[in-house]
C-alpha cells in the first residue's frame, strides 16, 4: 500500500505544478469532476478528442498560412477553434496564445502569425506531454490497487 | 468581507430593522431590479480581514439592497449577532479566514447552532476556486452554509442568496443545496438541444449535462440544428452556440422563432388543429446562448434575435442553474 501512497502523492504534487505553472486551469477540475460511474472515462475521452482535433487545427494552419495570399478569415476561424477547445478543457497557455494569435489575425500581420503558430505548437506539444504524464500516474495507481486522489 | 467599524455597527443596529425572518416563495422576476426588492430589510455580516476586498463584496451585497456590516475575524460575529435588537440573517465568511483556523472555525459553527434565535442567521463562504471549496465542504455539510463562488457577480450572488432563502425560486424552497443536485432536480429526464461547430465542446457539454441527468442531443451547425426544431417536437431546451460558420446562433434563433410564429398563428386561425402540435398552442423553445465571451453587449443582442438568456463556455454550474431555473421546476415529488 506504501507504493500506492506514493504514487498518489507523486500525482498530487504534480498536478499542482501544472496549474501552477498555468498549465492548466479551474475548468480542467470541473471535468474531473464530471467523471463519475455514468461517465467513467470522461477526462481521458475528451482530452483525446482535444488532441485529436488540436492536431487537425495545427496542420490546417500551417496550411494556411503557407499559401501566397493568406486567407487571414479562416486563418481566424481555425485559431477560433483552438480556442474554443482549448478552453473547456482548461488548457490555459494554448488558450493564451490563440488570444494574441487572433489579435494578429485581425491585424493581418502575416509574420505576428507566423510566430504565433510557431508559440502554440509548442505550448500545444507541452500541454499535451503534461497530460499524457498525468495519465500515466493514474494508470499506474490504479493497476496498483489504489484509487484516483481528487 | 469584514469591515472593521465598530461605530457604524452601533448606529445601523440601534434603528432596529425590520428584518422579515420569513422565508417567502416568491415567483422568479426576471428583472434584476426586482431581486432587490426581495432582499429589503435584510442585513449582512462579513467575515474578512482584507479591507480592499470587504469593500468589493460590501459594495456587490449593497447593491441588493442588503445592509453590509463588516467585521475582521469570526470572534467579533457573536457581539453583532447576539445584541438585543439586531436580526443580522447572513454572514459571509471569506474563506481564508474560514481556512486559517480550523478550530475556531468548528468552534463558530458551534456557537452559531447554541445561539438560541428563531431563525439562525444563514452562514456562506466566499470562496474564489472549486478547490477551497472542497476544503471547505465539509463544514456545509454541517451547518445551514452556501458556498458563493467569487469574483462576485450580481446575478450570481443574487441568485445564491436567493436559492439559500428559498425566495425567487418559483415554490421551491433549497437551503444551500449543491448546484449540482439542484440541477439535477431541474434538468432530470429534460431534451436538450446543443448546438456547436466544435466537437470537443459538445464533448464537454454532453458530459455536464449528462451528469444531470438531462437527454441531450447535438448538432454541429445552426443549418442542421433548425429542422430539429420544426414544431411540432419534443425538445425542452436549446443551448445555441454563437460564433459558427455559414449560420451563426443569432441567425439560426430568428429562424425558429418565425418558424414558431408561423405555427402559433395558424393554430390561433384555426388553420391547423392544436392537436396536430401536441395541444401546445404557444410554441417558444426556451433558447440559451453558450458564449465564451460574456459581455454585456452580447447579451443585448441575445436577447434581440429572440434567445432566452446566455450561459458561459464551458458551463459554469451556479449560472447554468440560474438560467435553467426560469423556465425549468423541478417535479413536486423530487422537492430535496
Amino acid at each position: 500500500m506504501d507504493g500506492v501512497v506514493q504514487l498518489q502523492r507523486q500525482l498530487l504534487d504534480y498536478t499542482t505544478q501544472l496549474f501552477q505553472e498555468g498549465f492548466l486551469n479551474d475548468q480542467f477540475t470541473q471535468l474531473q469532476q464530471l467523471q463519475d460511474e455514468t461517465n467513467p472515462d470522461f477526462v481521458v475521452e475528451v482530452v483525446s478528442l482535444f488532441f485529436e482535433d488540436s492536431e487537425r487545427l495545427l496542420n490546417e494552419l500551417a496550411n494556411t498560412l503557407d499559401q501566397q495570399s493568406i486567407d487571414f478569415r479562416k486563418v481566424d476561424s481555425h485559431v477560433h477553434q483552438l480556442k474554443g477547445s482549448s478552453s473547456s478543457i482548461g488548457a490555459q497557455r494554448v488558450q493564451n496564445v490563440c488570444i494574441a494569435f487572433r489579435n494578429f489575425c485581425d491585424a493581418q500581420n502575416t509574420e505576428g502569425c507566423l510566430k504565433c503558430l510557431q508559440q502554440v505548437k509548442n505550448e500545444y506539444a507541452l500541454v499535451k506531454n503534461k497530460l499524457e504524464t498525468l495519465f500515466q500516474l493514474e494508470q499506474q495507481i490504479l493497476a496498483a490497487g489504489g484509487s484516483i486522489p481528487m | 468581507m469584514l469591515i472593521a467599524n465598530p461605530s457604524k455597527v452601533t448606529t445601523v443596529f440601534s434603528g432596529g430593522c425590520s428584518i422579515s425572518n420569513e422565508y417567502k416563495c416568491q415567483p422568479t422576476n426576471n428583472q434584476s431590479n426586482a431581486v432587490s426588492s426581495e432582499f429589503q430589510g435584510m442585513a449582512a455580516l462579513v467575515v474578512d480581514p482584507n479591507p480592499v476586498r470587504a469593500k468589493v463584496s460590501r459594495h456587490h451585497i449593497q447593491r441588493l439592497g442588503i445592509h453590509v456590516e463588516v467585521t475582521s475575524d469570526l470572534n467579533q460575529v457573536f457581539s453583532g449577532i447576539s445584541s438585543g435588537n439586531t436580526a443580522i440573517n447572513r454572514v459571509l465568511v471569506e474563506h481564508d479566514v474560514w481556512d486559517k483556523d480550523s478550530n475556531l472555525s468548528a468552534l463558530f459553527v458551534n456557537k452559531l447552532k447554541k445561539l438560541d434565535l428563531e431563525v439562525p442567521p444563514k452562514l456562506f463562504l466566499l470562496a474564489n476556486s472549486i478547490s477551497s471549496t472542497r476544503n471547505s465542504a465539509a463544514i456545509s455539510g454541517v451547518y445551514n452554509s452556501t458556498v458563493i463562488m467569487k469574483p462576485l457577480r450580481a446575478g450570481m450572488l443574487a441568485a445564491s442568496l436567493q436559492r439559500a432563502l428559498g425566495v425567487g425560486n418559483k415554490g421551491v424552497c433549497q437551503n444551500g443545496e449543491h448546484p449540482s443536485l439542484s440541477l439535477r432536480s431541474l434538468l432530470r429526464g429534460r431534451k436538450i438541444l446543443v448546438v456547436d461547430d466544435n466537437n470537443v465542446n459538445l464533448r464537454v457539454a454532453a458530459g455536464a449535462l449528462k451528469k444531470y441527468g438531462a437527454d441531450m442531443v447535438c448538432a454541429d451547425s445552426g443549418k442542421s440544428a433548425i429542422p430539429l426544431l420544426k414544431p411540432p417536437h419534443d425538445f425542452d431546451a436549446c443551448f445555441m452556440d454563437i460564433q459558427m460558420p455559414e449560420m451563426d446562433g443569432f441567425e439560426a434563433t430568428g429562424i425558429i422563432r418565425e418558424m414558431e410564429r408561423n405555427v402559433n398563428s395558424r393554430i390561433q386561425h384555426g388553420e391547423v388543429s392544436v392537436e396536430a402540435y401536441a395541444n401546445i398552442s404557444n410554441w417558444h423553445l426556451p433558447i440559451l446562448a453558450m458564449t465564451a465571451d460574456v459581455i454585456q453587449a452580447t447579451h443585448e443582442e441575445c436577447l434581440r434575435c429572440g434567445m432566452d438568456g446566455h450561459v458561459s463556455k464551458p458551463f459554469e454550474a451556479e449560472q447554468l442553474y440560474r438560467e435553467v431555473s426560469r423556465f425549468f421546476q423541478p417535479p413536486p415529488e423530487q422537492n430535496q
